[in-house]
């Protein structure tokens, strides 16, 4: 069966096979595709997507997938080539109608500046990729994905419509909650441990003034901790954001040294138990962010 | 000879092709120095032409091999890219040159420089759209045979090629001129099978002078997730064809692999790996069976560190004489794009009054976009 499915276009009576690569996406998909799709998520809410190991599982996902929907800015660029090409899947190759980038028509931070090499770590040169932390960039999101569904499936396409209208207002009327409840926060200065959390600070007013890991992808110095010491004792930071992929090691031997309290904190859905849906992943951030300030 | 010649030729044509990218790069880094005061300016010479002309550029990556190495007793002929000598050795350098062609192929060349020569170690294109999951490669590939021999130096996790790859499918490995066929099973877990047609150069096993004396190869790989941190792979390999010895000699090389890993987290992960090999040939006047079997495992326990063990054992065809060696290993990974190794080979053969030692310390760096290879 799965043999013919993506010969022909998708057939009327199956659901669409949306494979995603992060469970962000996943999550995304399945508010707007409810049960009209079926979604899987390759990378965990709880693994790094820089450096996923590209399994033959993966390949068989992608094998079956009628839509690819990734979250490009080269995050996924050391393990997903090499699947779309053993995943002899004309449909979802680059340029396909059923591959997507979700970062479609999203204003991304930190696009590097001059020249780009690898003595400044592993960096991303079309901009930061950790994007869906921004729920404004959510509602955009969330609105590619309803308008490449209802190109894939136009049968459904009025259910698609209904619930993304359905979720953005949710979002929506979100939004001024979440900036409310930590609005003492803005201004205030932290410290982060990878340039997980940009997106975050961005909407919230947060000051990220520093990050531990100041090259991504490589452990930090220990001239890099010393100067980031006395910085957070300087300037009376009293918060370090980790997200919960990365070794929260160096953080918290910062907040012992410096009296900062150390946060560790989900950056995806699924990274934590609780967190299962987009709104519960911002939800669970504001929280803890308010609770930790 | 044409062969050769045409090696010459995409040699020189990359090779030149490295003098035009250079200069553009210089220019590039030149730009803030020369301080120009409007960044517009700045945006505008270095960022139009990476998003015009340079977009469309194939990846080019080189990843370079170097090791020191002790041997007791220097070894002899040519061991391809493993360590050949006492001092300094330039294992190679693989300077991989990889784009998506157009909608239906993408095309991978991999071009191998040594210290006093330039190989194609592979060069192939791959369909990317033919129906009933089926695809194609065609060119110069290394063999399916195993798991060990499909992979580049810098895959291996040891600073050499096992001793039972090397002696069954020679040092430089088993890579041929030919066409490849496979296909995906439509079965719950991963299946593919694997049908290849080939020259049939291969010195160890495959070096016939008749024209009509090709090779072929089947593979079976299986995997499967056990758990969401633990995969099982297996598989099925033999190769068939004729041998130089005389008219009509067959060569006959079956072999089984085993891999597992377990990867729990970026910081930790587990690899255990182990292949079987079983060769009957036909040699004159005589036929001769031999068989082999390494295993290795691979421990990373630091987030850029891995520790590791290997052991090969060889049975040669003369009664009861046979080869074993036992390789320790410890790698720092300090980045994606360079490692420092150290190992260590007691390598003991029975019949010989003394053991062979042999220790290297190889570095390894890559440049460019070079992803990831299979699993």
């Amino acid at each position: 069966m799965s043999l013919g499915l993506w010969i022909q276009p998708v057939a009327a009576s199956a659901k669409m096979n949306v494979v995603t690569t992060t469970s962000d996406l996943a999550a995304l998909v399945q508010e707007i595709g409810g049960d009209d799709v079926s979604v899987k998520g390759i990378c965990r809410g709880n693994q790094d997507p820089h450096y996923l190991e590209p399994k033959p599982s993966y390949t068989l996902m992608l094998n079956r997938a009628d839509l690819l929907i990734m979250v490009g800015a080269q995050i996924e660029i050391g393990w997903l080539p090499v699947l779309l090409t053993q995943s002899r899947n004309p449909n979802i190759q680059p340029g396909s109608l059923g591959h997507l980038n979700a970062s479609q028509g999203l204003r991304l931070l930190e696009i590097p500046e001059g020249p780009v090499d690898r003595s400044q770590g592993d960096i991303h040169p079309e901009g930061n990729p950790h994007y869906w932390l921004d729920p404004h960039n959510g509602l955009i999101i969330a609105e590619n994905i309803s308008r490449k569904l209802s190109e894939l499936d136009p049968e459904h396409a009025p259910s698609y419509h209904l619930r993304l209208k359905d979720f953005q207002k949710r979002l929506q009327k979100k939004i001024p909650q979440w900036k409310k409840a930590i609005s003492h926060l803005a201004g205030k200065k932290i410290v982060t441990h990878h340039k997980t959390f940009t997106y975050l600070a961005d909407w919230t007013g947060i000051i990220i003034s520093d990050v531990i890991e100041n090259k991504p992808g490589i452990p930090p110095s220990p001239s890099h901790i010393h100067a980031l010491m006395n910085e957070i004792q300087r300037d009376k930071i009293s918060l370090i954001l980790v997200d919960n992929q990365n070794d929260p090691k160096p953080a918290q031997k910062l907040g012992k040294e410096t009296g900062a309290k150390v946060l560790v904190l989900p950056s995806s859905v699924g990274g934590t138990e609780d967190v299962k849906t987009y709104l519960d992943l911002l939800d669970h951030l504001v929280i803890q962010l308010m609770e930790a300030l | 000879m044409l062969r050769r010649e045409l090696l010459a030729v995409i040699f020189c044509v990359c090779f030149l092709s490295l003098f035009f990218v250079k200069p553009l790069k210089a220019q590039e880094q030149e730009i803030p120095e020369r301080k120009i005061p409007e960044k517009e300016n700045q945006v505008l010479l270095w960022k139009v032409p990476q998003k015009g002309a340079a977009a469309l550029l194939p990846n080019i990556s080189l990843i370079g091999s170097l090791a020191g190495a002790y041997f007791r007793d220097d070894p002899v002929g040519d061991q391809g890219e493993n360590p050949s000598r006492t001092g300094f050795n330039f294992q190679g350098a693989e300077l991989a040159i990889q784009s998506i062609i157009d909608p239906y192929v993408r095309g991978d060349v991999f071009l191998l420089f040594l210290e006093d020569a330039v190989e194609l170690e592979e060069g192939f294109v791959t369909t990317l759209a033919l129906p009933w999951n089926l695809q194609i490669r065609a060119g110069k590939l290394l063999a399916r045979f195993g798991r060990q021999n499909t992979q580049h130096l810098e895959q291996i996790d040891f600073a050499d090629y096992s001793r039972a790859n090397r002696y069954f499918l020679g040092a430089e490995g088993f890579g041929e001129l030919g066409v490849e066929l496979s296909a995906l099973f439509p079965t719950p877990w991963f299946s593919e099978i694997t049908f290849e047609f080939l020259q049939g150069v291969n010195e160890a096993n495959f070096a016939s002078d008749r024209k009509q004396d090709f090779v072929y190869l089947g593979h079976w790989k299986n995997a499967v997730d056990v758990t969401s941190d633990l995969t099982l792979q297996a598989g099925l390999s033999g190769a068939f064809g004729y041998n130089g010895t005389d008219r009509g000699n067959h060569t006959q090389i079956y072999g089984t692999d085993l891999y597992l890993r377990w990867r729990p987290s970026a910081r930790q992960g587990l690899k255990w790996q182990t292949e079987y090999f079983l060769r009957r040939k036909e040699d004159v006047g005589q036929t001769l069976w031999e068989g082999g079997i390494y295993s290795q495992v691979i421990y990373q326990f630091a987030r850029r560190w891995e520790a590791g063990i290997r052991a090969d054992l060889i049975r040669f065809p003369e009664e009861t004489l046979s080869q074993w060696d036992f390789s320790p290993v410890l790698s720092f990974l300090a980045s994606e794009f360079f490692r420092v190794r150290a190992q260590y080979n007691y390598v003991n053969t029975q019949g010989t009054s003394e053991a062979q030692h042999e220790a290297f310390l190889q570095v390894q760096f890559s440049m460019g976009p070079h992803g990831a290879h299979i699993f």
